[in-house]
C-alpha cells in the first residue's frame, strides 16, 4: 500500500465539492464495503517506498454509531485535507499514511462492527476509504462501543516499517464518546469479526499496552458534554493521552498538533499557537486547541514552566490539626 | 503478547523440556519417559513437534507405552504461553476422565500446592540485524537481504563469519551482555553505519564508521535496549521508565495504580500535597494529598465525596465547571514509614495551576496591582456562583485554597473538606484563616453561600495589601473598587442588606465597577514568581 504521491490540493478539491451534502450522500455505503472488511485480515502494511521513504502510519478510528456520525462527516467534507496539510506544512511528518477505521458495537449486533481501510498515501485513496465507510448509526443499550477491536488491529494486524526498522511508532487516534467495554477483547468476537482464533480473552489494559508498543495511542472526546460519559474510564487506560476537545470541528487540528508535539517539532505550547496562527486558525480555535492538548504537552515536558516540587518525604507522626470543629 | 503468532518453529527451552519429562513420567512411568524424550523428541524439539505429538507415532518409535494417548493429548496443548511451576517444575495440565484442565499463569500449582505457575520467558521472534525483519529466534542465516549471499544472523555462525572482533567492541559487548547480532542490529538499523550487510566483518574487526572516541559501552547498552524493545516475547511487555521522571523516585500504590512521586508542592492544615506521575506509558500527571494530621482523617473522605457529588452535577454549566473544580482520580490509604495508615486522595494535576493566593501574597507582600485582582475575584465569583447553584457552600474560601493559573487567568478552589450542603450542621474552621471568616459565623452562625462571598472579598482585600480583619486597603487602590470590596466583605455592625446578591450578580456588577475605573476589559498580564522587584 501507500505507493502514490499525496496531493493536498486535489484532496481539498475532492472534499470541498461535498461541503453541503448531507451525511447519507457523502457516505453512500449501505452495507460493509469489501475494501474495509476486516474478516481474514492478516496485516495492514505501511512500508517504506521510493515515494514514501519515511512512511508513518496514522490510524484514524471513527465511532460510526449514531451519536458520533458528525465526526466522519466533518472529516469527509472539510477536515481530512486540513489535517494532512497541517502535518505536512508544519513538517511534523514527511509522509503521513492515514488509515480510516470505523467502529461500532459488536455485542449489539452491528452489521459492520469494525471497518478497516488501508494505510494510504494518495488523496483519492484516503478519500475513497473514508467515503466507503458505512455509517450505521445505532449502538448498543449498554454504554460503550467495541473500541477494543481497533486496538487489537493496531497491536496484531499492523506491520509498519517505521517501527520494525527504525523503532518509530505510528499514531492511533480514536474518536469516541463512550467508555471502553470493561471485558476487553473477547476471543469469540475477534473470531467472528476478524477470523483470528485466540486461546483466551485479552483484558483491555493488556491490548492497549500492546498497541502502545507500536503506536502512540490517543482517545479524543469531541466536546465537553460528552466528556462526562467516559473521560475517567479512558484516563484509567491512557492517562494524559485522553484529549478532551471543546468542539468536534477541532478534531483533526488537535491530532496534527499532537503529532507535532510528539515528534518534537512543536517544542512548547507557544510554538503550537504560532504554528496554528501561521496556518490561518482564528484565536478562539487556537485557545481551544491549546486547552485541549495542554495536559498531554505537559506529560512530554512541553507544557510550559512548571513550579518546582520539593522533597518527597512523607508526613510522619500524628500531626497537628489547624482546624477548629463545632 | 501475541497468542496468534505461529510458534511451531520455536525451540522448547530447557526448563520446559524438563516439565515435559515430568509430565511424561507422571503418565508413562519413569523409565519409559527417558526413552520417549530421547528417541521421540530428540535434543532440540520445537513447539511444532509438541503440537504434532500423537500416541501412534510414539508407539511406533518406542513400542507400547502406557497412557500414551493422554500424554499425547496434553503435550499437543503445550505452547510458549503454557506456564510451568516455579517450585516443582510441572505444567499445570491434567486430564481426568477425558477432561483436560489447565491453569493460567499466576495460579497456585495443582501438584506441589506451594508453588506458583509462571510463564517461562522466551523470545518468539527476534529482529534480523540485516534488514529489521522479525524472524524466528533460531533462524541462523539470512538469504534474502543480499541475494546470493548467506549472511549469518545467529551469534555463533556470525562470529565464525566475521573472525576476530575488535577488542574494544568485544569488551563493550561483554559488559552489556549482548551478542554481536544485537550490536550489529543497532548500528545498522538505527545508526545506519553499515553501507551493506557485507561490510559487517570489517566493521566488527575495526569499528570502521564509528566515531574514534565514541563511547562503545553506551552504544552497546542502547543496542541491548533496542533489541529488548523489538523482540517479541511470550511475557507481557514491562512498562518502560517514564521520561524526565526519576525511575528511582518514591513509589506509592493507590487503588491499584503505582505513582512516582516528584515532590512536595503544598502543605495544608491537615495534609501534605505531592505532584506525582502514574508509572505507565502513557502517563498521567496527578496530585496526591496525604493526610498529615490524623485527627482530620475523616475530612479527607468528606472532600472526595463533595467533589464526586459535584462532578455528577446537572446544574446549568456543569459541563464547563466540572472541568474547573479538582477532579478526583482515586482514594485510598498509604502506610507511611511510621506505621500509620493514612488516607490519601489522588487528583488530576491541572497543568500550570501551581500557585495559590497565599503564594501570591508572599511574593507580593505590598499587594498586587488592583487590575490583577479584578480577574482573580471575577473568576472566583463565577465558580462560586455555579457551586451555589448546586446548594453547596465551599466553606473555606481562603487565600491558600484559591489556586490560580497566571497565564490564562484561570482560578480554581481547593480543599473541599469544609464544604457544607444547605442545612447541614457539620462545620469546621481553619484557625489560620480566622480573619477571613465573618465574625458572626466564627462566633456560632451557620456557614452559607453568603459566607463564601464575604470570604472571597476578604481574600481580595488581603491580596491588595489590606487587612482582611478590618477591611482597610492601601490608598493606591481606586476608591470605587475598595468600597465595593468592603461592602461585600461583611464588615460593620449590621450586615443586613435588603436583598443579598448572588455571586453571579456580584461578578457582573463588579465587572461594571472595574470597567468604570479601567475602561473596557483587556488582558492584564500577571507573573508568578514576580519578575522584578
Amino acid at each position: 500500500m501507500a505507493k502514490g504521491h499525496y496531493d493536498n490540493e486535489a484532496h481539498q478539491a475532492l472534499t470541498q465539492a461535498r461541503v453541503n451534502l448531507p451525511t447519507e450522500q457523502v457516505f453512500r455505503g449501505r452495507s460493509l464495503n469489501p475494501r474495509l472488511n476486516p474478516y481474514g485480515l492478516k496485516f495492514r502494511e505501511c512500508r517504506y517506498s521510493t515515494k514514501h521513504p519515511k512512511a508513518r502510519p496514522i490510524m484514524m478510528v471513527a465511532d460510526d454509531s449514531g451519536s458520533m456520525g458528525d465526526i466522519p462527516h466533518y472529516w469527509a467534507t472539510v477536515d481530512m485535507p486540513h489535517f494532512l496539510e497541517l502535518v505536512l506544512k508544519g513538517g511534523f511528518l514527511e509522509s503521513p499514511q492515514p488509515m480510516i477505521v470505523g467502529v461500532n458495537d459488536v455485542g449489539a449486533g452491528a452489521q459492520a462492527p469494525l471497518q478497516v481501510g488501508q494505510f494510504e498515501g494518495e488523496a483519492h485513496l484516503i478519500d475513497q476509504d473514508l467515503t466507503s465507510l458505512f455509517i450505521q448509526g445505532g449502538g448498543g443499550s449498554i454504554p460503550g462501543e467495541s473500541y477494543e477491536l481497533p486496538f487489537y488491529v493496531a497491536a496484531r494486524h499492523a506491520s509498519c516499517d517505521c517501527y520494525e526498522k527504525d523503532g518509530l511508532k505510528g499514531y492511533m487516534f480514536t474518536f469516541g464518546d463512550e467508555p471502553p467495554f470493561p471485558w476487553g477483547v473477547r476471543a469469540r468476537e475477534v473470531e467472528q469479526v476478524i477470523g483470528d482464533k485466540l486461546d483466551r480473552d485479552i483484558p483491555f489494559p493488556e491490548i492497549v499496552a500492546e498497541a502502545n508498543q507500536k503506536f502512540h495511542c490517543f482517545f479524543l472526546i469531541p466536546d465537553e458534554y460528552r466528556r462526562r460519559n467516559c473521560e475517567r474510564e479512558w484516563r484509567n487506560l491512557l492517562g494524559d493521552n485522553v484529549i478532551c476537545l471543546e468542539t468536534h470541528e477541532d478534531a483533526c487540528t488537535a491530532c496534527a498538533v499532537i503529532i507535532g508535539l510528539t515528534e518534537g517539532v512543536l517544542t512548547d505550547l507557544s510554538a503550537v499557537s504560532q504554528s496554528l496562527e501561521a496556518m490561518g486558525c482564528d484565536e478562539a480555535k487556537i485557545n481551544r486547541i491549546i486547552r485541549a492538548v495542554a495536559p498531554y504537552a505537559a506529560s512530554l515536558d512541553r507544557g510550559g514552566k512548571v513550579r518546582r516540587a520539593g522533597e518527597t518525604r512523607s508526613p510522619s507522626g500524628q500531626g497537628k490539626s489547624g482546624n477548629r470543629r463545632r | 503478547m501475541d497468542t496468534s503468532l505461529d510458534v511451531r518453529a520455536v525451540l522448547v527451552p530447557e526448563s520446559m523440556k524438563s516439565a515435559l519429562r515430568l509430565m511424561l513420567s507422571r503418565w508413562t512411568g519413569r523409565s519409559t519417559a527417558k526413552e520417549v524424550m530421547e528417541k521421540y523428541y530428540g535434543d532440540l524439539p520445537t513447539f511444532g513437534d509438541l503440537q504434532k505429538t500423537t500416541s501412534e507415532k510414539i508407539e511406533r518409535i518406542c513400542g507400547s507405552v502406557q497412557n500414551s494417548e493422554v500424554f499425547a493429548e496434553l503435550a499437543s496443548l503445550v505452547s510458549p504461553f503454557t506456564p510451568a511451576c516455579v517450585g516443582c517444575g510441572e505444567f499445570p495440565l491434567a486430564s481426568a476422565g477425558g477432561k483436560i484442565s489447565s491453569l493460567p499463569a499466576g495460579s497456585a500449582c495443582p501438584f506441589c500446592k506451594d508453588g506458583v505457575v509462571a510463564l517461562v520467558p522466551m523470545a518468539l521472534r527476534t529482529i534480523a540485524w540485516t534488514d529489521g525483519r522479525l524472524v524466528e529466534p533460531q533462524t541462523d542465516y539470512d538469504l534474502r537481504s543480499v541475494p546470493g549471499e548467506k549472511i549469518p544472523l545467529a551469534s555463533k555462525p556470525l562470529l565464525d563469519w566475521a573472525g576476530d572482533l575488535s577488542p574494544r567492541i568485544a569488551r563493550a559487548l561483554s559488559s552489556a551482555k549482548i551478542g554481536p547480532a544485537a550490536f550489529l542490529a543497532y548500528c545498522n538499523l538505527r545508526l545506519r553505519i553499515l553501507p551493506s550487510p557485507l561490510a559487517a566483518p570489517e566493521f566488527l574487526a575495526t569499528g570502521k564508521g564509528l566515531d574514534k572516541d565514541a563511547d562503545l559501552n553506551k552504544i552497546a547498552a542502547k543496542a541491548a535496549e533496542f533489541m529488548l524493545e523489538r523482540e517479541i516475547t511470550n511475557v507481557p511487555p514491562q512498562p518502560r521508565p517514564i521520561r524526565r521522571r526519576n525511575p528511582d523516585a518514591k513509589r506509592l500504590e493507590i487503588d491499584g495504580r503505582t505513582y512516582l512521586v516528584e515532590g512536595l508542592i503544598g502543605q495544608g492544615d491537615k495534609s501534605s500535597v505531592y505532584r506525582a506521575f502514574w508509572d505507565n506509558q502513557p502517563t498521567e500527571a496527578v496530585v496526591i494529598k496525604i493526610c498529615a494530621a490524623m485527627a482530620d482523617a475523616d475530612l479527607m473522605a468528606r472532600e472526595a465525596e463533595a467533589l464526586r457529588d459535584l462532578a455528577k452535577s446537572t446544574a446549568a454549566g456543569a459541563h464547563h465547571f466540572t472541568r474547573i473544580i479538582p477532579e478526583v482520580v482515586a482514594t485510598g490509604e498509604i502506610e507511611t514509614h511510621d506505621g500509620i495508615s493514612r488516607p490519601a486522595t489522588v487528583f488530576r494535576y491541572k497543568n500550570l495551576h501551581d500557585w495559590t493566593l497565599a503564594d501570591v501574597l508572599k511574593e507580593y507582600p505590598d499587594g498586587v496591582d488592583p487590575e490583577t485582582m479584578v480577574w482573580m475575584w471575577k473568576r472566583t465569583l463565577m465558580l462560586l456562583g455555579w457551586i451555589h447553584m448546586n446548594d453547596i457552600a465551599h466553606g473555606a474560601v481562603l487565600p491558600q485554597h484559591i489556586l490560580i493559573q497566571p497565564l490564562n487567568h484561570a482560578v480554581t478552589l481547593l480543599d473541599w473538606a469544609y464544604a457544607v450542603h444547605d442545612g447541614e450542621t457539620f462545620q469546621v474552621f481553619s484557625t489560620a484563616g480566622r480573619d477571613f471568616y465573618p465574625s458572626r459565623v466564627w462566633d456560632g452562625g451557620r456557614v452559607t453561600w453568603i459566607t463564601d462571598i464575604i470570604m472571597s472579598a476578604r481574600c481580595m482585600i488581603a491580596l491588595l495589601g489590606g487587612d482582611p480583619a478590618t477591611g482597610s486597603v492601601p490608598v493606591k487602590v481606586p476608591a470605587p473598587i475598595a468600597d465595593y470590596l468592603r461592602h461585600h466583605g461583611g464588615y460593620g455592625p449590621t450586615p443586613k442588606p435588603q436583598r443579598v446578591m448572588t455571586a453571579i450578580e456580584i461578578e457582573q456588577d463588579f465587572g461594571k465597577v472595574a470597567e468604570s475605573v479601567y475602561g473596557p476589559r483587556r488582558y492584564h498580564p500577571f507573573a508568578m514568581p514576580r519578575r522584578s522587584r
